[in-house]
């Protein structure tokens, strides 16, 4: 299990898909919280 | 760090802090003052008259709405004004019924000083991708040198809030040494 | 919350703040307007589509002029490159502006605006993005063999052919060591000034790869020449647009707040990088910038009906900023660690100083 997350950083394909998991997130949290109801 | 660059470095910083602070006050007054929104107003489109069509959004032709018409500088609720195309818009007013709809007669006749309306009227507003032209946009109008005093601001708080940041790292001490592009192999 | 009167909306301070700040921070790092990601957000804000544009040019103005000071103290501007640029900028911005009203007239501009900057963009991320790639396998194969490396790391061959054509007159640029007939300089600027105004972007994300791959500046100083540029092109826009009554000067006020900071850091972190992680960044600027266009071009393909793609587009615009932000966030932290010889993922050291 630490083996795959270490993928994540170790190798610079993983980094990107973490980070870019996390930013669409971020943006999920954001679209919830202001923008729902105006779209 | 010496003295003297210390105290230049000061200088500086309080110095673009305070254009920047200005700059951003002033900017701040013409909001709060009204004055940034009279530069921008909108015009009529059309011949018609011009309406704010939240009022009648119930109108029906078994219960039609009736709209007072006079040249009121603001409209509340069922009212319209008589205006003529590039004419300046009511406040409030979010669009013009057309003369020619008058004419025809089928959604809107005009009878005296009042119209009389038998449908809502539908607005279409800008909401994210879904965004529709609609006729509360059309026909803004500027005071020209409006613009100049847009872009002389932006690019004033721009050098002001630049500068103030490279007075700020000198202040601290920071050196941002010129990168040196070409070292190596 | 904010009323913004000429703009007919009310939105919230903290995210034109905060876009101001994450734009601000990737424009200062890979010298773009950052307009491409600005506009499609300002709209999912609620402001109408061409007061977001206007908004947008506008502060890229303003922000521009931020990130210009910092790069010009760090060195990374060429101002005769600049200087000879900004001429057929704005000749090819205003072309290119004339072409788009005509696509207007004829009914087709959006649908060709978004497939034209999709292929534009793809096109764009394949060659730096493959480019890059060698160059940083050439910079860890160096590193591996005890070689010192420069800052900056370039295999393509194409800025060879480009320096070699003689028309006259032929500049020096000091500074970034190049020797070029100024009619490649102009002739860029006429081209990404084209494809800027046809797609109503400030044209970095063009001009930055052509002054690298056709010009063969240097990745930092294309960056700083090419934000000069984005003063003019932006300053120009500006006024374009507020004369036509497109720009609300609170939401631009706003913006600069936030990318004061940003610009502030975006430009300082290219001073903890190596030339290929600047490319890196603004390639996946690119292919985020194309999946966006692509789902925008499918929504509108379909008759605006499958919400499910409206949504994916405003995820993926917010998410496009969030992530280059923290990409840039990250190399500048990578960079401290392996300066105090802390432990990195591996492939950091070759793109870090």
């Amino acid at each position: 299990m630490a083996k795959r997350l270490r993928w994540f950083i170790d190798s610079m394909f993983g980094y990107w898909v973490l980070l870019l998991l996390i930013s669409l997130g971020t943006a999920a949290g954001i679209y919830e919280v202001w923008l729902k109801g105006r779209m | 760090m010496e003295h003297g660059t210390r105290g230049r470095a000061v200088v500086k910083f309080l110095f673009w802090t305070a254009v920047a602070a200005s700059l951003v006050f002033m900017m701040a007054r013409a909001h709060v003052s009204g004055q940034l929104a009279a530069w921008y107003y909108h015009t009529a489109a059309i011949e018609g008259y011009a309406v704010n069509a939240d009022s009648f959004l119930d109108a029906t032709a078994d219960a039609p709405a009736t709209l007072a018409v006079g040249a009121f500088e603001r409209i509340e609720g069922r009212q319209a004004v008589p205006v003529r195309k590039g004419d300046r818009l009511p406040i409030n007013a979010n669009g013009v019924i057309g003369k020619d709809i008058l004419d025809k007669g089928a959604r809107a006749t005009l009878a005296g000083d009042t119209i009389v309306v038998k449908v809502p009227w539908k607005i279409s507003e800008s909401k994210g991708f879904k965004y529709k032209d609609t006729f509360k946009h059309k026909g803004i109008e500027t005071y020209p040198w409006g613009a100049v005093w847009n872009v002389a601001m932006t690019l004033g708080i721009g050098l002001a809030l630049g500068f103030m940041a490279e007075g700020f790292t000198d202040l601290l001490g920071i050196k941002l040494e010129k990168i040196r592009h070409f070292e190596g192999h | 919350m904010f009323d913004f009167v000429v703009a007919g909306v009310v939105a919230p301070i903290f995210l034109l703040v905060f876009v101001g700040f994450t734009v601000g921070t990737v424009g200062g790092f890979i010298g773009v307007g950052g307009g491409y990601m600005v506009t499609p957000a300002l709209i999912v804000f609620g402001f109408p589509g061409y007061m977001a544009s206007g908004i947008d040019m506008t502060h890229i103005a303003g922000k521009g002029l931020v990130s210009t000071i910092r790069h010009r103290q760090l060195g990374n501007i060429d101002w005769t490159m600049a200087l000879s640029m900004v001429a057929g900028t704005m000749l090819g911005v205003e072309l290119g502006v004339r072409l788009l009203v005509y696509f207007k007239k004829l009914g087709i501009s959006g649908v060709v605006l978004l497939l034209t900057s999709v292929v534009v963009m793809f096109s764009l991320f394949l060659y730096t993005q493959i480019e890059t790639r060698r160059a940083h396998r050439k910079a860890e194969q160096m590193t591996r063999d005890g070689q010192k490396i420069a800052r900056e790391i370039q295999t393509s061959n194409l800025p060879s052919y480009f320096q070699r054509i003689p028309f006259f007159p032929i500049v020096r640029c000091r500074t970034a060591r190049v020797v070029v007939s100024m009619w490649v300089i102009v002739g860029v600027g006429v081209i990404t000034g084209f494809l800027a105004g046809f797609l109503g972007v400030g044209g970095g994300f063009i001009r930055v790869p052509a002054l690298v791959y056709l010009v063969g500046a240097s990745t930092h100083i294309a960056v700083g020449t090419d934000l000069v540029e984005i003063v003019f092109s932006g300053g120009y826009g500006a006024l374009r647009h507020s004369m036509e009554g497109h720009v609300d000067m609170m939401a631009v006020l706003f913006m600069i707040l936030g990318a004061m900071f940003g610009a502030q850091f975006g430009s300082i972190a290219t001073s903890y990088v190596r030339g290929p992680a600047i490319r890196y960044i603004l390639s996946y600027s690119l292919i985020l910038a194309t999946c966006g266009a692509v789902l925008r071009l499918a929504y509108v393909l379909t008759g605006q009906s499958v919400e499910i793609l409206s949504l994916l587009a405003v995820m993926l615009t917010l998410g496009e900023m969030i992530f280059l932000c923290l990409f840039i966030i990250s190399l500048v932290l990578f960079a401290i660690r392996h300066r105090h010889g802390k432990s990195v993922p591996p492939w950091v050291p070759s793109l870090v100083v």
